[in-house]
This record gives C-alpha cells, structure tokens and sequence, in this order.
C-alpha cells in the first residue's frame, strides 16, 4: 500500500458536491414553482375566457 | 412541460448519477493530491457549461439585435441566468478544492481571478435586466452589455495570466493535473457531459418560463 | 470633411462649449481629484514608501474613480432637458453621436488625469516628470479604453432608473482587465525602464482599446432606438 502523500479531505469534498447539489436543486425548484404559477394563471384566464 | 423537454431532465438526471460514479467509484484517487482532487470532475464542467451559457448570451444578443425577435432575446436573458449560477458553482468549488490543496480559501491565481471577473460582468448582465421594465428596451441594452461582456472575456484571460506571471513566477501546483490517465479523462468527460444535459434542460425550462411571461403580458 | 466627421464634430463641440461655460463637470472633478488625494494618503498611513510603491496603481485609482463621476454624467445634460428624442431623430449613422461624445469625454478625462498627475507629483514628492513620454502614451491608451466603453454604457444607463449604481457596476468588471494592463505599464515606466519593456501590456492595450470602440461604434445606434 503505498503511502499516502496527503491526507484524505472526504469533508472538503462533500462540502464542495453539496454545495453544488444545493445550488442546482434550489434552482431547480424556483423553475417548477415558476413555471406552475404562469401555468396556473394562464389557465385560470382561460376559464375566464371561456 | 413539454415532453421532449421531461425525458431531456431524465437523461440529464441518469447522466448525473452516472457522473457521479464516475468521479467516486471509476476513477482512481489521485497520486499527489489525494482524493480531494474528485472536485475536479465538478469544477471544471462547471466551468466549461458556464462558457457554453454565455457563448449563448452572445448569441441571443446579436440575434436579438440583428432580428428584434424576442426569442432570441429569451435566449440571452435565460443562458446569463444559467450561467451566472454555474460560474458561482465554479467559484464556490474552486475555493473549497483550494482550501486543503493550497492552505487558502481564496487567491489571486489566473484562473480565480479571471473566473470572479467573469461573475462579476454577468451579474452586472442580469442586474441591467432587472432594471429596466420595457421589453424591448431591455433586450436591446443587455443584448449591447451582453456583447461587450463576451468580447471581455479573452481580454481579461490574456491580462490576468500575464499580471500574475509577473507576479508570481513559480507556478502554484493547479488543481487540475494534466489528464493524461485515461480513467480521469474518462470521468471528466462523463461529468462534463452530464452537467452539460443539466444545463440544457434547466435552459429549456427557463426559455419556456420566459415565454410564457412574454405570453401573459401580451395577451 | 465627410457629413459623418461633421455630424461627430458637432456633438463633440457642443459638449465641449457647455463644458466651457458651465464648467460643472470640471471644477467638480478637479475638487474631487484633491479629495482623493487625501483619501488615499489617510487610508495608506504615513509610510512614504507604501505610498510610493502603490502609486501606480492609486493614480488609475483615480482615474477610474474620476471617470466613474465624470463619464457617467455624459447624458445627463440630453436626459434631463429632453434632448434625448433631438438624439433619436439625428439623421444619418448615430454612431457619430458616439465619437463625438466619446471625444468630448476622452478630452475631459485627459484634462482630470493631467491634473492628478500633477498634484501626484506636488503632494506625495514624486518624480513623474523624467518618464512623462512614456506615462503619456500609457495614459492616452488606458482613457481610450475607459472612455469608450464608459461613454457607451452611460448612453445606456441614462435611461435607466438607478442609474448611478448601475453605471459603476456594469463599467467597472469592464475595467479590470484595462486596468490590470496601465496600472503594470505605468509601474514599469515609472520605474525608469523604458517604453518597450511594456510592450505587452501595451498591445493588450491597443487590443481591447479597437475592441471596445469597434462594438461601440456598432452597437450606440440600438441603445438609441426608444
């Protein structure tokens, strides 16, 4: 087993991919929240319309 | 939602997990950093997909002024968004990676540098947007802002690299190592693919948003 | 003289004459360049070398800080007394309402940084006199690149509400890359080396200097379109 030239920062690396995952996801669900309340109203002028 | 559109985020959300896979299980933890360097198949496709968005910002913009058609302009205002984000993601990555690797959370390397600059001319972009009301008159200035923000952006890489070349001639050991070893190279492209996928749906999502508010306010 | 070189002079004489009588701008900025002066010694400390070895980068400090106030009230005038659709209804190219602003802002930038020079030299005991050749050249290509693209974005930010923190924040990212260039050029010739040893930067310089003029020559006419 050769010897490790630096010590494994796994705590670094979650942070890094968490925050990340975070950020997308969030975004993520502003666009779905978003694009279901134009929908919502689009549809609701619709009825009215009707 | 468009079902081109859905199955778009399903492959993006497969390509991810495969991604992810990639960096922990295929790839090998790295000889001189150790596995802290798996930031990297985060890191950089975040950066290569922030290139890719404003790549698409310039486009949207000349389009827009060439054609006056809003869909270019939906184009240009979603691919900033997005590539806001990413470039942020960049920065937040990098500085975590750098941390361990060079005892700091931030310096002021080329790459760093260049990068925040980056951030700063595309926020900058979407502030703009954010200001003015009229439609029309919006396009037309984030398309101009959109422009120069593009052209700045090989000028700001040629001043940074050689501003810290001179003031730094030993090179900091970077957190990418060359890919020669295939597997690396191998996880980088999936990961870069993958995020690739991820910002072409949230981009197909974003434009759809766009022009249903463009829908609601003319209707 | 072609009618475009006519149409760019008349604009550019017009702000030079409300300039020259008004002389707002230009006291203002001159007063300014003196505050700064003092803000910059206060906020160093009393060390003259600290002072010294950061006066590169303190006179572009100025500069730039100057041509934020100064470049950024280059539409006030057309906004404020309903000029803007005498702008709009100009025929011909209206790119030519951008050089001849853009002339009339390079002027009254060169007219500010003449002075910080100057007052540089007197209140921090600088020679700035044995390399005025080369600081000059350097000068002149750094307020090429800030005026253009500074003329450009305030044509735009007239227009907008919040103009005064817009303005800063979409020039200012612009910027750096210019800045980062003069600020080493300068450090270089006023270290006594000569000319050429910038030549790098110098280039860049000259590069983003076409850059940002070509896509304002292009791009003022949709910024004016209303």
């Amino acid at each position: 087993m050769p010897d490790k030239m630096m010590p494994d920062h796994w705590g670094y690396v979650f942070a890094a991919y968490g925050v990340a995952a975070v950020a997308l996801v969030t975004y993520w669900r502003h666009l779905v929240r978003r694009a279901r309340s134009l929908v919502a109203r689009q549809r609701g002028k619709e009825g009215k319309a009707a | 939602m468009r079902t081109s559109t859905r199955a778009l985020g399903w492959l993006a959300a497969l390509a991810l997990v495969i991604g992810l896979g990639a960096a922990f299980g295929y790839a090998p933890r790295e000889a001189v950093q150790g596995n802290v360097q798996r930031i990297m198949y985060l890191h950089v496709p975040s950066i290569l997909t922030a290139y890719l968005a404003f790549a698409l910002v310039l486009l949207g913009s000349i389009g827009y002024l060439a054609t006056r058609r809003a869909g270019w302009d939906r184009l240009a205002a979603s691919a900033g968004e997005l590539g806001v984000l990413f470039t942020g993601i960049t920065i937040v990555t990098g500085s975590i990676w750098g941390k361990p690797t060079w005892g700091t959370w931030w310096t002021w390397d080329a790459r760093l540098t260049s990068t925040a600059v980056l951030f700063l001319v595309y926020t900058g972009y979407l502030l703009l947007r954010g200001m003015v009301d009229e439609p029309e008159r919006r396009g037309r200035y984030a398309a101009v802002v959109g422009i120069v923000g593009a052209a700045n952006i090989p000028i700001v890489h040629f001043s940074v690299k050689w501003w810290r070349a001179l003031h730094q001639p030993s090179t900091i050991l970077g957190p990418e190592p060359s890919p020669i070893a295939a597997p690396i190279a191998a996880a980088l492209l999936v990961n870069w693919v993958a995020l690739t996928l991820l910002f072409v749906y949230f981009l197909a999502r974003r434009i759809e948003i766009a022009r249903l508010e463009d829908g609601a306010r003319d209707a | 003289m072609t009618a475009y070189g006519r149409r760019a002079l008349v604009v550019l004489w017009k702000d030079l004459l409300t300039e020259r009588r008004s002389k707002e701008s230009l006291n203002a900025l001159f007063f300014f360049s003196l505050l700064l002066l003092f803000l910059f010694q206060f906020a160093l400390g009393p060390d003259r070398e600290r002072l010294q070895s950061a006066l590169p980068g303190l006179l572009w400090l100025g500069f730039v800080l100057a041509g934020l106030l100064g470049l950024g009230r280059s539409f006030i005038a057309e906004r404020d007394n309903d000029c803007w659709e005498g702008l709009l209804l100009t025929p011909g190219d209206k790119s030519a309402i951008y050089l001849g602003k853009l002339l009339a802002n390079f002027i009254l930038m060169t007219v500010v940084e003449v002075v910080l020079v100057f007052l540089f030299g007197v209140f921090y005991n600088v020679d700035l006199w044995s390399a005025l050749g080369p600081l000059t050249v350097v000068l002149f290509l750094g307020t090429v690149g800030l005026s253009a693209v500074g003329t450009l974005f305030a044509a735009m930010t007239a227009q907008v509400r919040a103009r005064e923190l817009l303005f800063p924040v979409l020039l200012l990212p612009v910027q750096v890359p210019l800045l980062l260039a003069t600020v080493s050029a300068t450090q270089i010739v006023l270290g006594g080396q000569p000319l050429a040893d910038a030549a790098a930067w110098l280039k860049l310089l000259v590069g983003a200097d076409i850059v940002y003029l070509v896509i304002g020559l292009l791009t003022f006419e949709f910024i004016l379109d209303a």
